[in-house]
């Protein structure tokens, strides 16, 4: 019974310890007034979903035609998370913006911070996006860890 | 077996499929394609990967965009000419593999096209492309000017390591200055750092 008792204060402790939050500080009422959009999720993995989360979307213009995302993500947790993420550019045609390839990004978040990813679209004919957040713990444990080949599918 | 154990194991079949296509193909480490752009690529601590390039070129894009000064040049699209990009980490690396990226965007972007005649030390990328402008405008007995660039591109590589038992961290930092030639002030800067840190190089990240 007590090394039952020791071995559960030691893991508590084990993870305790691998765990940390950030605090912040901020004006009360903020004088930025962002242009938040309407966002739809699609989640396929709700895993990632419950840890690292986004909160919202505000979207402006810059160098006078080219529009600008900035997409607020949180970590709902208490652990240090990686992750990745895409952001995909389209056309007023509807076609994906594939010169140049949108390539995937490396993110880290720490417990419970709130990150802002930005991106900006690389041409003036960019009217809509899509970004994708992929969790990197799935790859790890799977083709990261070496027990199969680089081109598994996930 | 019984009726009712088959229907179980019937049941839970595509489930195993749907797990094992999560997995991987086999199991092997044969030879395959993986996007360059993608998240399967290999991560090395004592090399710039492609994806790093990719990384880093795609940061300073975004940055040089945003800051609107492509907009300073009075001709559209800016002509710009990419000057010298110093490397000082400790590989031998072809500087293009950033520049090129930076200019290939660039110019999709419509805001800025690059010069191919000139370049440092009075060296074109293109020399048959300069030495045929010389010899038309001869020919034609034209005395203008072949448009200058109005931006230079110039940089530095940079590399930092430390090292804690056995875990290595690498620090390459990539430096960025856009020189506005007629008046020759650095109108844009930028630095991106990549860090890895780990035991040895991976598969994917």
């Amino acid at each position: 019974m007590k090394k039952t008792l020791l071995s559960l204060s030691a893991l508590s402790f084990l993870l305790l310890a691998a765990c940390s939050s950030v605090n912040t500080v901020e004006r009360a009422e903020p004088l930025a007034t962002p242009d938040p959009i309407a966002i739809k999720k699609v989640t396929t993995d709700p895993a990632l979903a419950d840890k690292v989360s986004v909160v919202n979307v505000i979207q402006g213009t810059v160098s006078g035609d080219l529009l600008k995302i900035q997409v607020q993500v949180e970590n709902l947790t208490y652990a240090y998370q990686l992750f990745n993420y895409q952001v995909v550019w389209i056309d007023k045609n509807g076609f994906h913006v594939t010169s140049p390839a949108p390539l995937w990004r490396p993110g880290q978040i720490e417990g419970r911070e709130t990150q802002y990813l930005t991106a900006v679209a690389p041409k003036p004919s960019v009217v809509d996006f899509q970004m994708k957040l992929l969790s990197r713990i799935t790859y790890d444990e799977t083709v990261g860890a070496g027990r199969s080949g680089p081109a598994g599918k996930r | 077996m019984n009726q009712l154990q088959k229907i179980s194991l019937l049941s839970l079949a595509p489930l195993a499929l749907i797990l094992g296509g999560c997995a991987s193909s086999g199991g092997t480490r044969d030879a395959a394609y993986v996007d360059s752009d993608g998240t399967h690529t290999i991560v090395s601590l004592d090399q710039i990967n492609i994806q790093d390039w990719s990384n880093a070129a795609d940061q300073m894009v975004q940055s040089l965009l945003e800051s609107g000064i492509l907009n300073r040049s009075p001709e559209k699209p800016a002509i710009m000419v990419v000057s010298r990009i110093v490397n000082n980490t400790t590989q031998q690396v072809d500087t293009d593999l950033l520049t090129k990226k930076i200019r290939v965007a660039l110019n999709q972007s419509g805001k800025v096209v690059t010069t191919t005649t000139y370049g440092p030390g009075g060296r074109a990328e293109d020399p048959l492309a300069r030495e045929t402008a010389e010899l038309e405008k001869f020919q034609r007995g034209d005395t203008a000017n072949m448009p200058l660039p109005y931006f230079s591109l110039s940089g530095k590589l940079l590399e930092n390591r430390a090292q804690a038992g056995k875990t290595k961290q690498v620090t390459y930092i990539f430096q960025l200055s856009m020189t506005e030639i007629p008046t020759g002030l650095a109108v844009w800067e930028d630095e991106v750092q990549i860090t890895k840190q780990g035991q040895r190089a991976s598969v994917g990240w």
